[in-house]
């Protein structure tokens, strides 16, 4: 069976920028921490990482305290604004959280796609539909280049 | 248990000799060793010339045993392989959570093979390491084994985890540092 393309799987995809090449050493979740060098998942069975004070399940409230723990609150929205770095958490329609993406400088967002590439694309609705669910929590941290600044 | 033909050759490579060497083989799979270039591998009896030919462009080139497996062996390799393929084939690549990459029907029938595929995932999580990247297998091995090799701080980082777990196979017997033994009645 061939991959379906991102078009096919994304149809409010829009314009879309590939930034990687195809890897499984980092995941989403990892990516939107910013990490790409680990898988980072919570499944109950502990072979692949997760902090250890974060529980092991994929609601949106564990999820919420994950990126808590990184320093980030819940915004009401993805605007850009100055000196915040922006995730965004996607969640199918049983409330299991399937998708992060992390807001770029610009104000465009960046998303980890699986085990394939990373890509950029417009806004978070861009992969909204049935295989990440909707964009249903925004978080943002003070952007930390220019808090070390 | 493996009766052995070990061929030598130069460059070029006479291509009779690998067809000769292919058409005799009586069992559907042989493993290929040559170290040098292309590493060990299990390829079909059909691909092996192939297989050999491309490791013959090698410039390192020069030995190639060929090892022919027991019948036991070669429809267990059949079996992995193919669910392999299909688990590798099928899903979309799109998902982050490892709940939706193992719960593969084609996975957990690899899964319910047992004790006997252990040897077999661990060879192909060395090749994926050595030409590729490593595949989500730690599951399986784990689901299995009832045992995790991974030390806490390599967990999630895929390279040291296909590591930690051919570290366990090779202390097992189950394979060593550089050729498969194939050694399904050991018990760990």
């Amino acid at each position: 069976m061939t991959q379906k393309t991102f078009e096919e799987l994304f149809p409010n995809l829009g314009n879309w920028k590939k930034t990687s090449n195809a890897t499984n050493a980092y995941n989403c979740v990892a990516f939107a921490a910013s990490e790409d060098s680990r898988w980072w998942d919570c499944a109950p069975f502990d072979d692949y990482y997760w902090p250890e004070n974060v529980p092991r399940d994929d609601t949106l409230a564990t999820f919420i305290e994950l990126y808590k723990a990184l320093g980030y609150q819940v915004c009401p929205d993805g605007s850009l604004e100055q000196g915040c770095e922006k995730i965004v958490i996607y969640a199918n329609r049983l409330g299991i959280v399937e998708h992060v993406a992390r807001q770029l400088p610009n104000g465009s967002w960046t998303s980890k796609i699986g085990e394939r590439e990373d890509i950029m694309h417009e806004t978070p609705d861009s992969l909204a539909g049935d295989e990440y669910g909707q964009p249903i929590c925004f978080m943002s941290r003070p952007n930390r280049q220019e808090a070390a600044v | 248990m493996y009766p052995r033909l070990e061929t030598k050759w130069a460059n070029p490579v006479n291509e009779n000799v690998l067809r000769a060497v292919s058409q005799e083989s009586q069992e559907s799979f042989v493993t290929i060793n040559d170290p040098d270039s292309i590493g060990d591998m299990l390829v079909s009896a059909n691909a092996v010339l192939d297989k050999m030919l491309i490791a013959a462009n090698g410039a390192n080139y020069s030995l190639v045993t060929v090892t022919f497996p027991v019948l036991g062996w070669a429809e267990n390799w059949t079996k992995f392989h193919e669910l392999a393929t299909k688990w590798k084939q099928d899903r979309s690549g799109i998902s982050s959570r490892i709940q939706n990459i193992v719960s593969d029907p084609n996975y957990l029938q690899i899964i319910g093979m047992g004790p006997d595929v252990v040897p077999l995932i661990l060879l192909q999580l060395r090749n994926e390491l050595k030409y590729s990247e490593p595949d989500h297998w730690f599951v399986a091995l784990r689901s299995i084994t009832g045992e995790n090799p991974v030390p806490a701080a390599s967990r999630g980082n895929l390279v040291e985890m296909a590591k930690s777990w051919i570290e366990w196979g090779v202390e097992r017997g189950l394979l060593d540092a550089e050729n498969f033994r194939g050694a399904f009645s050991k018990s760990w």
